[in-house]
């Protein structure tokens, strides 16, 4: 556990940048624990030659920096007076669309221009009740058929025919 | 050559009172340390360039948005310059392979004394690149910006954008990387710089 502890102040501690008593702690823990003096020799190595190879990078081959300031120069003396302006258009044109949008639209609704059409209403289901008692002496005592209908369908029509033959 | 903050100040009012000379100062004292910064963090000599003229055009063109009470010209200018190294990165999709080799040969070579240092230095020294160039890209940034630039973590946070405990923390990091990183590879190798 104090070996963890230690071990992630060593980097600070190489560079000199813990305060005077955790400096003092760490020195006394190094010249007393092997391992942890294995690791900040390790960690001296390693920051000795980052700082020496790292600043070595990118000083070969010679960059074109002439050319580079050639072009900015160029750029620099292109004028954008409408820089500004594009950059708030851009932030801000869809937002302002959409609020003249939400003007605009109720605005045209409410003044007449253009009506909604009224939707279709749809009639409540009517029952209807055919009730056909039979009048006919013939047919007293024979079955009776009873209808019942929705309105749009075709009841048959199966009265039946009247009775022609006389009757004593 | 260094240029005292004063002087860099004296040059940034006559860039805003769109004196020319001024931005050719600005520029020739930091453009070299830009294309270094570039270079060590994308590995190619042309991408650097042109992250390197995008950032100074949009510096020099905001110039006047530049304020000395929030950080140095030179935190802002690299903050500018890791923001566009960064597009890049997602532009190129930053290919790690090679890179090493790439930086490899750029580098001057060795001024040992014996060959056999020579050797060894030189093993080193590709070894630790090799190792640099595989750490994660905020890894990475922190330790270029630490060992290659001397910033400190105070500016590594302002450039990178995030908290002081961050940036050490990301340096730390690194290094734990890189030891582990450099020991299996070559083991002893360390070792053995140590005792040159």
């Amino acid at each position: 556990m104090a070996c963890e502890h230690y071990s992630q102040l060593i980097t600070a501690y190489i560079q000199d940048e813990l305060p005077p008593m955790i400096r003092q702690r760490v020195t006394g823990h190094l010249n007393t624990c092997e391992t942890c003096y294995v690791l900040y020799r390790q960690e001296l190595d390693l920051v000795r030659h980052l700082t020496q190879t790292i600043p070595l990078i990118g000083t070969s081959p010679q960059p074109r920096l002439k050319r580079v300031w050639s072009v900015v120069e160029t750029e620099l003396a292109q004028p954008t007076p409408r820089q500004r302006f594009d950059r708030f258009q851009a932030r801000y044109g869809l937002a302002v669309l959409l609020f003249a949008l939400m003007l605009i639209v109720p605005l045209t609704m409410g003044n007449g221009g253009v009506t909604w059409a009224a939707p279709p209403t749809q009639p409540a289901p009517q029952t209807v009740t055919l009730n056909q008692t039979p009048t006919h002496p013939a047919a007293v005592g024979t079955a009776v058929a009873y209808y019942t209908a929705t309105e749009g369908h075709v009841i048959p029509d199966v009265r039946p025919e009247p009775d022609t033959t006389a009757v004593p | 050559m260094t240029l005292e903050p004063e002087i860099i100040a004296a040059l940034i009012t006559r860039c805003i009172q769109g004196d020319q000379a001024g931005f050719a100062a600005l520029y020739d004292y930091f453009a070299p340390m830009i294309y270094r910064l570039c270079y060590s963090l994308l590995g190619n000599q042309q991408d650097a360039e042109d992250v390197v003229q995008e950032s100074f055009v949009y510096a020099f063109k905001n110039i006047s948005r530049f304020d000395s009470n929030r950080a140095s010209f030179k935190t802002w200018l690299y903050t500018i310059t890791l923001s566009r190294c960064r597009n890049m990165y997602r532009r190129k999709r930053f290919p790690l392979v090679d890179l090493g080799q790439l930086f490899i040969l750029n580098l001057a070579a060795p001024s040992t004394e014996t060959p056999e240092a020579a050797l060894v230095e030189q093993g080193l020294r590709e070894a630790v690149e090799k190792a640099v160039l595989s750490l994660s890209p905020h890894l990475r940034e922190a330790v270029i910006l630490r060992y290659g630039h001397g910033l400190t973590y105070r500016e590594i946070a302002d450039v990178m954008d995030c908290p002081q405990k961050t940036a050490e923390s990301r340096v730390r990091l690194a290094h734990e990387r890189l030891r582990g990183l450099l020991q299996p590879s070559v083991p002893g190798l360390l070792d053995e710089w140590v005792g040159i």
